[in-house]
């Protein structure tokens, strides 16, 4: 494994009884990266990142994360991994604050300093001690951003994080995955199926399709040969022959 | 070990900041009330002395042990493992540095901390009734008693606890969950009336099990037997509910 390699997945194949999953998915994230796993809805993205956070298991194939195998020592893995997967979950009967508080007990040094921080970079500061099954979709969204970035992970998966998220969440939340990629060297990896969005954030970019990753290349490298990405994932859809 | 304890400190934390832990501690205490109302009308109503300051926390815990107790203990399980499931709030634990056998381990545990927690709000107010209505009677071996009696009854309910993880663990719906548990406890009732030479087989049967160290001369042969009963149902139901718990996909 490279030495800047964060996340390493090997032959990921997860088929369901339906025949549709995942096949043979090989991807490596390198520290710093914002990776956009682009995909239309269906075809494998909250699949593959399941399995990437424990919560799946795969027919075949390994992730490793920092070098630490995901089915075998998940503890090491998992210690500096921030994630939202397929929805964004936080106990309703808890505030905000004490949902933090629940999710900080599994880390060392997170103080109550720390836990207003992401309150306030998420903006929703001011509503700490509302419970969180009163909040609206967008702010839900937002304290599942709070706290998948609590730990201050070294790397982030997100899974279509600007769900539910009005015009000026989006550009916030946007923003601030670049900050903390340019400023703390975090790594994201983010799944879309919205071409615009992941244009926007991303600096490497994935496509899947109908469970399989097509291809794998710069954003910079995409918009120099293509006109946008849109056009690019058509072509890469078309040159694998499926449509 | 330090993931362990995050993991028992949050689901102990999750267990009481739910309203469902007020609306128990309040039923405790309307339960205590109820027996103590129905004793004192026994008592002057017809002339009956009814019970000692000693025995009316044993009389107590003999309604709440086998009523209450286990369907409280069977609606927290429920809601740590069923219902956590289908509220999608599995994942919040799963996803973080904390294997599921320790995620698994910390529920059961913090399970046990409601049970010790119920039971000991229950015998101290049941203390205090009979000290309030009856003080006369009440004597250091009687304290001891009680304080033993309530003590041993942890160990058969986290038995049950164990079967209602493992069950929590097979079917998807909170209600199914629910009412196969009290048609299984109910039935196993029953049959240890009907079979009494085979009643220790049933793990409800060792509900009663505190009796065994209260009784005048211990039975130690009858305690082993029901302990290790209690063993082997902890060890099948544990492992198989374990089982399924790490092998589901969320």
């Amino acid at each position: 494994m490279d030495k800047h390699t964060v996340l390493e997945i090997s032959g990921l194949t997860k088929l369901y009884k339906n025949n549709r999953g995942i096949m043979d998915i090989s991807l490596d994230i390198y520290q710093g990266d914002i990776f956009g796993f682009l995909g239309p809805n269906g075809a494998g993205k909250t699949t593959a990142m399941k399995i990437m956070t424990g919560m799946m298991k795969p027919d075949s194939g390994q992730v490793s994360i920092f070098g630490y195998s995901i089915s075998d020592s998940f503890e090491k893995a998992m210690e500096h991994v921030g994630a939202i997967i397929e929805t964004s979950e936080t106990y309703p009967y808890l505030t905000a604050l004490e949902n933090l508080k629940i999710i900080s007990r599994y880390y060392d040094n997170i103080d109550r300093a720390r836990m207003d921080e992401v309150l306030k970079i998420t903006g929703i500061y001011k509503y700490r001690d509302e419970k969180a099954g009163n909040y609206s979709l967008g702010m839900k969204q937002r304290l599942g951003i709070a706290c998948s970035i609590l730990s201050r992970p070294r790397l982030v998966i997100l899974d279509e994080p600007l769900n539910g998220l009005d015009i000026e969440g989006m550009v916030e939340m946007r923003k601030l995955f670049k900050r903390l990629s340019a400023d703390e060297n975090t790594t994201f990896f983010i799944s879309s199926h919205l071409i615009h969005d992941v244009e926007l954030t991303c600096d490497r970019i994935g496509v899947i399709f109908e469970g399989r990753l097509l291809n794998v290349d710069t954003t910079e490298n995409i918009l120099k040969d293509h006109a946008s990405l849109e056009n690019y994932f058509m072509s890469e859809v078309d040159r694998n022959g499926k449509l | 070990m330090g993931s362990f304890r995050a993991a028992f400190y949050a689901e102990t934390e999750k267990m009481y900041r739910k309203k469902k832990a007020r609306v128990i501690i309040i039923l405790s205490v309307i339960t205590i009330a109820f027996v103590q109302l129905f004793s004192s009308v026994i008592r002057s109503g017809l002339g009956i002395i009814s019970s000692t300051a000693s025995g009316f926390p044993l009389t107590v815990l003999s309604i709440f042990s086998n009523t209450l107790l286990p369907l409280f203990t069977t609606l927290v399980v429920i809601d740590a493992f069923t219902g956590e499931f289908s509220r999608n709030t599995m994942k919040i634990a799963l996803t973080r540095p904390v294997t599921r056998f320790k995620v698994y381990i910390a529920k059961l545990a913090a399970a046990s901390v409601f049970v010790s927690a119920n039971l000991l709000i229950v015998m101290l107010l049941a203390f205090v009734a009979a000290v309030l209505f009856n003080a006369e009677t009440l004597t250091v071996a009687g304290i001891l008693k009680i304080i033993l009696a309530y003590t041993m009854t942890i160990f058969p309910i986290m038995t049950l606890a164990v079967v209602i993880a493992f069950l929590a663990n097979i079917f998807k719906s909170s209600a199914i969950v629910f009412f196969l548990t009290i048609i299984i406890y109910l039935v196993t009732r029953v049959l240890g009336f009907v079979f009494t030479t085979h009643s220790s087989l049933f793990v409800t049967t060792s509900i009663d099990w505190y009796k065994l160290w209260i009784a005048d001369s211990l039975p130690v042969g009858n305690i082993f037997k029901q302990l290790v009963y209690m063993m082997g149902y902890i060890l099948v139901f544990f492992s198989a509910g374990y089982y399924i718990f790490d092998k589901r996909d969320l």
